[in-house]
């Protein structure tokens, strides 16, 4: 598996009525799988998202991605491999208003330290396959709703990240820029990346060939295929082995 | 910081999409550049020898000339005892004092005023109605330590200034003596002082408002030191944008001939924008510090869910 989850709880340090915690959650994820976290609001769909790409340290379990430990990572390096390897498409898509479409899906790129030619032609390159070929120059209050959060979707997948995660995309679009963005989010993932979609939306994730269920901060069900996660040491011992093969 | 370029063009983008903040924060800074500026000018000994401040008082000759001139009344011994080196006759001698002789010694510019090529030692001055001896000339270029250059001065002994005269002194232009300066400092730091609490908390505006892009920044892979050096990086700029437009402001001021405690004094200092701006740069730095070390230590998570 690429992605393991092993009895991870968190959220706890999170002091406000009504948080949602992440409770003993195992979860493992294969590479190029596409997989869809279903639940209401509050059951800890944002918070799994937030440990899969490292921004929030799991109070307790562990986290491989690819072998690698990443509970264990200072917060800078954490920082530094979401950088480099996991794209997050929120459900607001925050880009810099002061900024053009161009740069602001730049910016991962800076904090790669890449150079401004290679930084522009990847830029452009990805909003063209996103279909944003025309509005490289706009600032995000020249676009609509759906284009911004296409330009958002752009920043995610500029650095060719391994790891897509997707927190509720489709919240304020209308049915069919929804449609549109889980479109271009397949695509990505059809390209060979790990695609991770929280949705309240049971018709959305349908989509997937992989759906979890969670409620109060537990997956409670798995509703297709893929694998859940069994005997934890025998699998955590085979993926360390495997990193050590590499 | 990332990239300078991009930082610094980022930087003015945010200051001009804010005009009201960045005026505000300008203006107490600029009025302290200001201040500093003036401050430099009033303490740098350069600038104090070029100037003169002593009130200028309509002096006649005998040929019924009439010329406003800077008019300095030292005592006997002060002149003496400042060795200055004189062109042609003598200085004030301890018994002009005593019997408070109506005697003056011109500055080399004073002279030629007066009495062009023409003879000057002995010949009278009419000054504030009363009739005074030329006993010497200075050399040109001759400058007291607390009064200036008195090329253009015409010097008389304190002993012998007509009460007319010295009322005239008295309510001349206030002289840059040590209470003018203290007075000068105290209104350059409360402007600093001023200008850096308005960015400071302009800055810290800014970095709440902006907290969905902190975190959008660090969900790109940016570290919360790097957040915090690009968010202070850019107070630096814009202490030192609003510096700039201070010293412009001060300068013109001086060359208008208006400053901030009073009239300027003619001349500046070379040391006057650039400590100027130091100093606006300092205190953005300071101002800065604390918003977005504060911005960059929040927790992300709680913007990207639309808190």
């Amino acid at each position: 598996m690429w992605v393991v989850l092993e009895s991870v709880s968190a959220g706890s340090r999170v002091e406000r009525a009504g948080e949602p915690l992440l409770r003993d959650v195992s979860l493992s994820i294969a590479r190029g799988e596409y997989l869809a976290v279903l639940g209401p609001s509050g059951a800890g769909k944002s918070l799994l998202l937030e440990v899969l790409c490292a921004l929030r340290r799991p109070d307790a379990g562990r986290y491989w991605l690819e072998g690698r430990r990443i509970d264990r990572l200072r917060e800078e390096a954490r920082d530094r491999l979401r950088g480099r390897r996991i794209g997050f498409l929120a459900a607001t898509p925050l880009l810099v208003p002061e900024l053009t479409v161009l740069d602001n899906v730049e910016l991962p790129l800076l904090y790669r330290r890449v150079e401004a030619p290679e930084r522009r032609a990847r830029a452009v390159g990805i909003l063209g396959e996103l279909g944003l070929g025309t509005r490289l120059r706009l600032r995000p209050r020249e676009l609509s709703p759906a284009e911004r959060q296409r330009v958002a979707l752009a920043r995610a997948c500029v650095g060719g990240p391994d790891l897509l995660l997707a927190d509720d995309p489709t919240r304020g679009l209308d049915g069919r820029s929804g449609d549109e963005i889980m479109d271009l989010l397949e695509s990505r993932s059809a390209l060979g990346a790990t695609l991770v979609v929280a949705t309240q939306d049971p018709a959305r994730g349908r989509r997937a060939r992989r759906m979890v269920q969670m409620r109060d901060g537990s997956v409670v069900r798995e509703l297709a295929g893929g694998l859940r996660f069994g005997a934890r040491g025998a699998l955590a011992g085979r993926l360390r082995g495997r990193a050590r093969r590499r | 910081m990332t990239d300078l370029r991009a930082a610094l063009r980022r930087s003015l983008e945010s200051l001009l999409a804010r005009p009201g903040r960045t005026a505000l924060a300008a203006f107490g800074l600029g009025l302290g550049a200001a201040a500093v500026f003036e401050l430099v000018g009033a303490l740098d000994p350069e600038v104090r020898a070029r100037r003169l401040e002593a009130p200028r008082i309509p002096i006649f000759t005998a040929d019924a000339r009439a010329r406003a001139l800077p008019v300095v009344a030292l005592a006997a011994g002060e002149l003496r005892r400042a060795g200055l080196a004189l062109a042609e006759g003598r200085t004030f001698a301890d018994l002009d004092a005593r019997d408070a002789r109506r005697v003056a010694v011109l500055g080399a510019a004073a002279r030629a005023e007066l009495f062009d090529a023409g003879p000057a030692l002995a010949e009278s001055v009419e000054i504030a109605g009363e009739r005074f001896v030329v006993i010497g000339v200075l050399a040109p270029g001759a400058a007291h330590a607390r009064e200036g250059v008195l090329d253009s001065a015409v010097l008389v002994p304190a002993s012998a200034a007509p009460e007319a005269l010295a009322s005239a002194l008295a309510a001349g232009a206030p002289r840059g003596g040590g209470v003018e300066l203290g007075a000068r400092s105290l209104l350059a730091a409360s402007c600093l002082l001023l200008g850096g609490a308005v960015l400071a908390s302009a800055m810290l505006a800014t970095a709440l408002e902006r907290a969905g892009e902190v975190a959008m920044r660090r969900l790109v892979g940016a570290t919360r030191r790097e957040v915090f050096r690009e968010l202070w990086l850019e107070a630096q700029l814009q202490a030192l944008v609003a510096g700039a437009a201070g010293v412009a402001a001060g300068q013109g001021l001086h060359a208008l001939g208006v400053g901030l405690a009073g009239p300027a004094a003619p001349g500046s200092s070379a040391w006057g924008p650039p400590l100027a701006l130091a100093t606006t740069l300092a205190i953005g730095a300071a101002a800065g510090f604390f918003p977005a070390h504060r911005a960059a230590q929040r927790d992300p998570t709680r913007a990207l869910r639309g808190e």
